[in-house]
């Protein structure tokens, strides 16, 4: 593309007054009708210059944040396009996910229930909700392709909000060239990259320990963590050990009954004549080895660890690479299983575990520490302390870990086979 | 087996090398990020809005779902939405019956869908022609507070469909704090709406104070920050207005008056400069040299001139025409120079005397100006501030009128005898060389 070039002595036309306001008024629509921004595709690939806008969520409010940074960009676009380059430069919009879902349910009132049919002539209970939260139970539950069409309905207005306010910000989008990550086509593509992970062995499904949110009863990725300093204490309790006692000290002591070994550092003096043993849990009384591992911190409480599935993400890597067994209690809900672990099926206690069935882990906590306090397995009082706790970044309560069937795509975390294909 | 683990990540942190991160160094974000992954990427969620995962599972004859062979449907099926849909070949009747299929429930994360932003907005499988021009993309934008999702996640999924990099830069802007220092977010309430600010500054102020920050770099919300975008863009139109108010004396005027053509020498260093600056994402650079010449510009280059631009005094036609010209000259890159930062200010002053819109008009170039010496600028800018300061000091209003001042100074003074006798109004001017910019003696009319 040849710009041109200006005639400084051309003669001109100045206004009576030159005033600022209204500008964006005059020129907005001009720039519109005359494609000052068209993306000229026919151009050769070295002079196209190409931008991956961020799409931003329609369903949030815009905030100044957006305004500060689309700005950075659309000043490289402009200077590019001066510079001769036809300009790629797209808009797209997030408007897919949880903060559309949580706005959709609240402004119609309805909850999506995937194992309905569609409907096809569908109104909902109500339109405009003040967008304040619902109650599940006031929702009326509907098919997913109807929840969909709501979501698309919605955010289609929220875009168009945003639109407005990028073209009166001035950006120099080509708004010819818009996609939703709502749209059917996004979809396509999303599936398509999917199955062809799939084909070429970069995607798979397995049975793991996931970390959970409770709130939201949905799995969460790695990079969707944030840590929290929340308050905690230590109680020390006690394990039967072939010579005696072993005290451990732990902040969760309600995963006793999933306890599945004792865990102390390779080359903590303390403890190398017990590994290879057995100790027995405080109340059930459930026998689980004694092992090393490195990631057992010495100075931290008496240097061993009970591992329990699960805990925290230590627990996980305890547990797969000393191939433990798994005993988890906690299910989808943060409440502890009604079914026992086998192994406290076959315990001197399982009647105790009938009272935690059903329980917040606050509740079971309570009970557990309770009957150790009156037993004498927990020795002196819990001790409080504040300790980062792993929370969903758009969730209030801390992350459990539970055994889940998910789909993973390989990323060079955890994987052998994919490195080999690669390198 | 953890050499092997290790040589992807390092596959991955390759790529990080290769891509061009502005400012630099967020490259070790992502770097950490890849380094600390204890896992594959779980991307399956038990909610119900967003994408399926295109799968069904065969059910035995007791009805248990086979997940180790699920079936997928045909590239040319998609999309699917597997709890409404149905495997090619089987029929609905045979969902949840032993023997039968039922549907993966699980949507995919949705950064499943947002790694895959370049191949969406660039047609990947369906408009190819297209996706071969603009991919890999020349740029990824983005909040440094998504490196290890957005970027990385994109960085990923190229790689594994494309074996390349999704982009040759990535520009990471910072946050933007209240006053205070915090940042802003909804949780924290202290939102500002940007309608409101569109309205009550401008665009062109509020994208002012947006430039003017680097990228990478926190930012205060700084509403005196956006009224002097503001009165940058006031300033562009009004001297815009003045520089094109003026007859053009000759056929074909020239700009020879030495200030003139001082002015012009100056201009075309700062267009090499802010062209440089944008070339290494600097944009706030660029801002900041179009700005301060064009103070320099308006506050001393203009007042100089205006005299013999008016033809007034003892100037020839030909003196005058330089004026004239270099005003225009100097206008017609200012505005290309604002453009990327206050584009309505920019489009307005263009449309008054140009044709087609500034924005797709040819970024300015060094050569495009001719001049020579520069330094005669600052000399004059200085020798400016001099005689403003005797009139401001003795408490006379800028327009008194000198009797006679004799101003020690540089050889290169003569130059600008006759602009400095009109802008300070003085009826005597006489000069003396010498080192130093200095007034010898001075007596204001009565």
């Amino acid at each position: 593309m040849t710009n041109h070039s200006p005639q400084p002595l051309r003669a001109a036309t100045t206004p009576e007054k030159a005033s600022v306001d209204g500008l964006e008024q005059k020129w907005v629509p001009v720039w519109e009708e005359s494609n000052t921004y068209g993306f000229d595709q026919s151009a050769n690939k070295e002079d196209i210059y190409s931008i991956d806008t961020p799409p931003p969520t329609a369903s949030g409010s815009l905030h100044v944040g957006h305004v500060f940074s689309y700005t950075h960009t659309d000043v490289v676009a402009r200077y590019k396009r001066m510079c001769g380059y036809s300009v790629y430069y797209p808009m797209g919009w997030d408007d897919n996910g949880l903060p559309t879902e949580r706005r959709v349910q609240n402004y119609y009132g309805v909850r999506c229930d995937p194992t309905l049919p569609y409907q096809k002539t569908f109104t909902p209970p109500q339109v405009g909700g003040d967008n304040k939260s619902s109650k599940a139970a006031d929702q009326m539950p509907i098919s997913r392709q109807n929840f969909i069409e709501l979501c698309e309905v919605l955010t289609e207005e929220d875009e168009k909000t945003f639109e407005n306010l990028w073209r009166n910000l001035g950006l120099s989008v080509d708004w010819s060239q818009s996609y939703r990550t709502i749209s059917s086509h996004a979809q396509r593509i999303s599936q398509l990259a999917f199955l062809k992970n799939l084909e070429r062995g970069e995607a798979y499904s397995a049975q793991a320990p996931t970390l959970w949110d409770v709130t939201f009863r949905t799995a969460v990725a790695q990079a969707e963590l944030e840590d929290k300093e929340v308050p905690g204490a230590y109680h020390r309790l006690g394990f039967d050990g072939p010579e005696g006692k072993i005290f451990i000290e732990t902040t969760r002591p309600e995963l006793i009954p999933a306890c599945v070994a004792l865990v102390a550092h390779p080359d903590d003096e303390r403890y190398q004549h017990l590994f290879g043993k057995t100790a027995k849990t405080p109340l059930f009384g459930v026998e689980v080895p004694i092992v090393a591992h490195r990631l057992a911190q010495k100075d931290k409480g008496s240097g061993i660890a009970m591992c329990c599935t699960f805990g925290d993400v230590t627990d996980v890597i305890w547990w797969r690479e000393l191939k433990l067994p798994n005993r988890a209690v906690i299910g989808f809900d943060g409440r502890f299983a009604s079914e026992p672990p086998e192994a406290i099926k076959e315990s001197n206690n399982p009647a105790l575990y009938e009272e935690l069935a059903g329980k917040t882990v606050f509740s079971a906590k309570d009970i557990l520490v309770k009957t150790m306090q009156e037993t004498g397995d927990m020795v002196g009082d819990a001790r409080p302390i504040t300790h980062p706790v792993k929370f969903f970044e758009k969730g209030d309560k801390p992350l459990e870990i539970v055994s889940t069937r998910q789909w993973y795509i390989k990323n060079g975390g955890n994987d052998e086979e994919l490195s080999a294909q690669v390198s | 087996m953890v050499a092997t683990t290790k040589s992807y990540q390092h596959k991955l942190v390759e790529r990080g090398n290769e891509l061009e991160f502005h400012p630099p160094f967020m490259r070790v974000r992502l770097h950490d990020w890849i380094n600390g992954l204890n896992g594959d990427w779980l991307i399956s969620r038990q909610r119900f809005f967003g994408v399926p995962i295109p799968l069904w599972y065969p059910l035995d004859k007791d009805g248990n779902p086979d997940y180790d062979n699920p079936i997928a449907p045909s590239h040319d099926q998609l999309p699917v939405d597997p709890s409404s849909d149905v495997p090619s070949g089987k029929d609905e009747s045979m969902r949840g019956v032993p023997g039968g299929f039922i549907g993966e429930l699980d949507i995919m994360d949705t950064w499943a869908t947002s790694s895959l932003t370049p191949q969406l907005a660039g047609g990947w499988e369906s408009d190819p022609e297209k996706f071969a021009k603009v991919f890999p993309y020349d740029l990824r934008p983005q909040g440094q507070d998504i490196i290890r999702t957005w970027l990385f996640s994109t960085l990923l999924r190229a790689q594994l469909e494309h074996d390349q990099l999704p982009w040759k830069h990535a520009a990471l802007s910072g946050w933007i704090l209240d006053p205070d220092r915090k940042k802003m977010s909804k949780s924290k309430g202290n939102v500002v709406v940007p309608n409101e600010l569109l309205e009550n500054h401008g665009s062109d102020a509020v994208r002012y104070w947006a430039a003017s920050a680097r990228l990478g770099t926190d930012a205060a919300f700084d509403e005196g920050q956006m009224k002097i975008g503001r009165r940058l863009a006031i300033k562009l139109l009004n001297a815009a207005k003045f520089s094109l108010s003026f007859e053009i004396p000759t056929e074909s005027p020239k700009v020879t008056e030495p200030i003139d053509l001082a002015m012009l020498a100056q201009l075309s260093k700062v267009v090499e400069q802010a062209t440089a600056a944008f070339e290494k994402y600097d944009h706030t650079r660029a801002l900041e040299l179009a700005e301060s010449f064009f103070w320099v510009f308006t506050d001393d280059y203009m007042e100089l001139v205006k005299e013999r631009a008016y033809g007034l005094g003892n100037h020839t036609k030909e003196q005058t025409a330089s004026a004239v010209a270099a005003l225009r000259e100097a206008l017609a890159v200012l505005v290309r120079l604002f453009a990327p930062f206050i584009p309505f200010a920019a489009e307005e002053v263009w449309s008054w005397w140009q044709e087609g819109s500034v924005h797709t008009a040819a970024w300015p170039k060094a050569s495009e100006l001719s001049g020579m010496n520069p330094e005669l600028l600052d000399l004059a800018s200085s020798a400016l501030i001099l005689i403003r300061k005797s009139k401001s000091d003795a408490k006379l209003s800028m327009k008194a009128e000198i009797a006679s001042l004799e101003l020690a100074g540089p050889a290169e003074l003569k130059e600008l005898q006759g602009d400095l006798r009109d802008v300070g109004k003085i009826s005597n001017l006489v000069l003396t060389e010498a080192a130093e910019l200095a007034i010898l003696e001075l007596s204001f009319s009565e």
